[in-house]
């Protein structure tokens, strides 16, 4: 757990229920004004805590910020950044440039994961983020990048094979998470992301698992066409540019997938080269794609889909009934200003009774007295002893007659 | 159970500072009665300056600064008694009482000449109701208490004069004039000595030493000139 006196779960001052999984819950929480998203495993499961820690070293703007983890009443949990985008299986079918954008950026992030040693594990359409506001407000660098669009990988670490319709055959065997299993499930996320639906549909793990082990029989690009989303010229170009990608992806034996992300990385290249016809005009696609996109938030109605977990959220500024932890009461802060404020009185106060106490006009007034009294004394001394004692010894002098 | 514990922990905060509040409006109060009694003091309103200074102590029976007011009150009292010649043995018993409780909440060397002053005042009082009064103790301590307050050596050289320690009394004359040679009465009395024992030369000496040193003392210019006159007389008269 990232080591600090005071978690960040101790300093929730709102927070809501996004979406109740079988895995995990997860919430929109608000801390200090900010927003982070709480996810609260459910009893059975966990996160790779190595996987956690290791993946919170990396800082790419494509990754989400892990901020805090451990585990609060026996119970695992993450707090991370909250996302303002949507999640893009909420999306639909994104068009195969935006797509192949998006898929190079989730790659890239995939290689800087791996370079701490770190796999994915749970890609599916869920856990990639599609930003909206920061590309409106976008950077060079997310101009650079994508002309806007940022995709952001959240969830790593998880325990089990994640997702069963993007996980890879061998994940089914129990092996863990390695470059070969994420280059397989990028395959079918984007295929989602192509179609607007999973590749492989299956009730249950064991006929995931089979019919994973089997996706070479699988004919994509027939798949694709079926949807009547390529019945044109221009969709045969697209078809004819993504096989290159199915061929090196989805492969059950992970030595014939591609060599690692910069291979990947390669293929999208050329892929696009085809498919979008240039910088221009891959710009003018995404930037389309992105006021869509806008134009639904606008419209909460849209497909009534927009308004899942790490879609644009209000930030609850209370606590809502059925959080599963316990946390400082929401205004915590009145208690602290008032608390300040009693200070701020006392501090004035000590300030006064220092003006009051420190009386120096007591020994001024000690010393003037002491002053008067001795200089009044000599007078009166000299006065009252001799006049008797003198007196009565001058009765016996003899007095001079002479004068 | 978190919620309770941090409630506790802000609420026990909240007390403690509520306490320390408190606390601090008491010694406000206090402050405030330590300023009335100052003014007080200051103004020449002694019997206020007492009642304020009183109740400063009853709070605070160890405060310096209200003991110390209440204890020039009571000297300022017993002081303006002694003008009016009134009794005034009542007023410094109180006051040395009040200096002596001072002197163990201050050791400093601030409070020194007044106590040793208040002293010297009581013995006076209490030779003035008594004669016979044995006050050379208070004295002693009053001269330890202050080195420099020749009231004192002066009062005990006269009591040493009466219980017929005329040298030791001389001893001390002689030393009170070389230290302070503006102490008229140091000079009028150890002339007196001499005269009484007739030595009418000495006394001249000594009395037209301190009119050289006073010459405004009505005192010593009077008995210098009786001395100077008596000498020529005894001249005169063939006895000296």
């Amino acid at each position: 757990m990232r080591k600090s006196e005071k978690t960040l779960l101790d300093s929730v001052t709102g927070g809501c229920l996004l979406h109740q999984g079988g895995e995990a819950s997860i919430y929109l929480l608000n801390i200090g004004g900010a927003s982070y998203i709480l996810k609260w495993y459910n009893d059975g499961y966990s996160f790779d805590e190595d996987v956690v820690e290791r993946a919170y070293k990396v800082r790419t703007p494509g990754l989400y910020h892990v901020e805090e983890w451990g585990k609060r009443n026996g119970n695992p949990y993450l707090i991370y950044d909250y996302v303002d985008g949507f999640a893009s299986d909420k999306l639909g079918r994104i068009p195969v440039a935006v797509a192949l954008v998006a898929l190079r950026q989730v790659a890239s992030t995939l290689s800087a994961l791996r370079k701490q040693g770190v796999s994915h594990g749970d890609l599916s359409p869920a856990n990639v983020i599609f930003t909206v506001e920061n590309a409106r407000a976008a950077g060079e660098r997310a101009k650079v990048a994508g002309f806007g669009l940022r995709s952001v990988v959240i969830d790593c670490g998880i325990v089990g094979p994640g997702a069963l319709a993007y996980a890879a055959p061998e994940r089914f065997q129990g092996r863990h998470a390695d470059e070969k299993s994420d280059l397989f499930s990028l395959g079918l996320l984007l295929y989602r992301w192509i179609a607007g639906e999973d590749l492989i549909s299956a009730e249950g793990y064991e006929q995931f698992a089979e019919q994973m082990a089997n996706v070479e029989n699988l004919n994509v690009s027939e798949k694709l066409y079926s949807t009547l989303a390529f019945d044109s010229s221009e969709g045969a170009v697209q078809l004819k540019a993504l096989e290159a990608l199915w061929a090196g992806l989805l492969r059950s034996d992970p030595s014939e997938r591609v060599e690692d992300f910069d291979e990947l990385d390669e293929i999208i290249e050329i892929a696009l080269d085809k498919v979008a016809g240039g910088e221009i005009s891959l710009a003018a696609h995404i930037s389309q794609f992105l006021e869509s996109r806008l134009a639904e938030t606008e419209n909460p109605d849209f497909n009534g889909s927009v308004t899942s977990d790490n879609t644009v959220q209000k930030v609850p500024n209370a606590l809502e009934k059925g959080l599963p932890f316990v946390v400082c009461k929401k205004n915590n802060w009145l208690k602290w200003g008032a608390l300040g404020a009693l200070i701020l009185i006392l501090i004035l106060i000590v300030l006064l009774l220092s003006s009051g106490t420190m009386s120096f006009g007591i020994d001024a007034t000690g010393d003037r007295l002491l002053k008067r009294s001795r200089s009044m004394e000599p007078s009166t001394e000299s006065e009252k002893t001799p006049d008797l004692k003198v007196d009565s010894l001058l009765l016996e002098l003899p007095v001079p007659t002479t004068e | 159970m978190q919620i309770r514990d941090v409630n506790i922990r802000l609420f026990s905060a909240a007390g403690g500072l509520v306490a320390i509040f408190i606390a601090m409006v008491l010694c406000a109060c206090n402050g405030n009665d330590m300023n009335r009694g100052d003014d007080a003091l200051r103004i020449g309103d002694y019997d206020r300056a007492v009642t304020n200074f009183s109740k400063v102590l009853d709070k605070e029976p160890a405060n310096r600064d209200a003991r110390y007011g209440l204890a020039i009150a009571y000297y300022a009292i017993a002081e303006d008694r002694e003008r009016l010649r009134e009794k005034t043995l009542e007023s410094w018993e109180r006051t040395v009482r009040e200096f002596k409780i001072l002197s163990v909440v201050d050791s400093s060397d601030k409070i020194k000449p007044m106590y040793s002053t208040a002293l010297f005042y009581l013995a006076r009082a209490m030779l003035a109701e008594n004669a016979q009064a044995k006050v050379l103790p208070l004295l002693d301590q009053s001269i330890t208490l202050d080195q420099e307050n020749y009231f004192s050596y002066n009062l005990k050289a006269l009591i040493l004069t009466s219980l017929g320690e005329t040298d030791e009394a001389k001893k001390i004359y002689a030393y009170i004039v070389t230290r302070e040679p503006k102490f008229a009465s140091a000079y009028v009395n150890l002339g007196n000595l001499y005269w009484n024992a007739h030595d009418y030369e000495s006394a001249w000496d000594i009395w037209s030493m301190g009119h050289e040193a006073l010459p405004q003392d009505a005192v010593l210019a009077k008995w210098t000139r009786v001395a100077e006159d008596s000498l020529k007389a005894m001249v005169y008269s063939g006895k000296l």
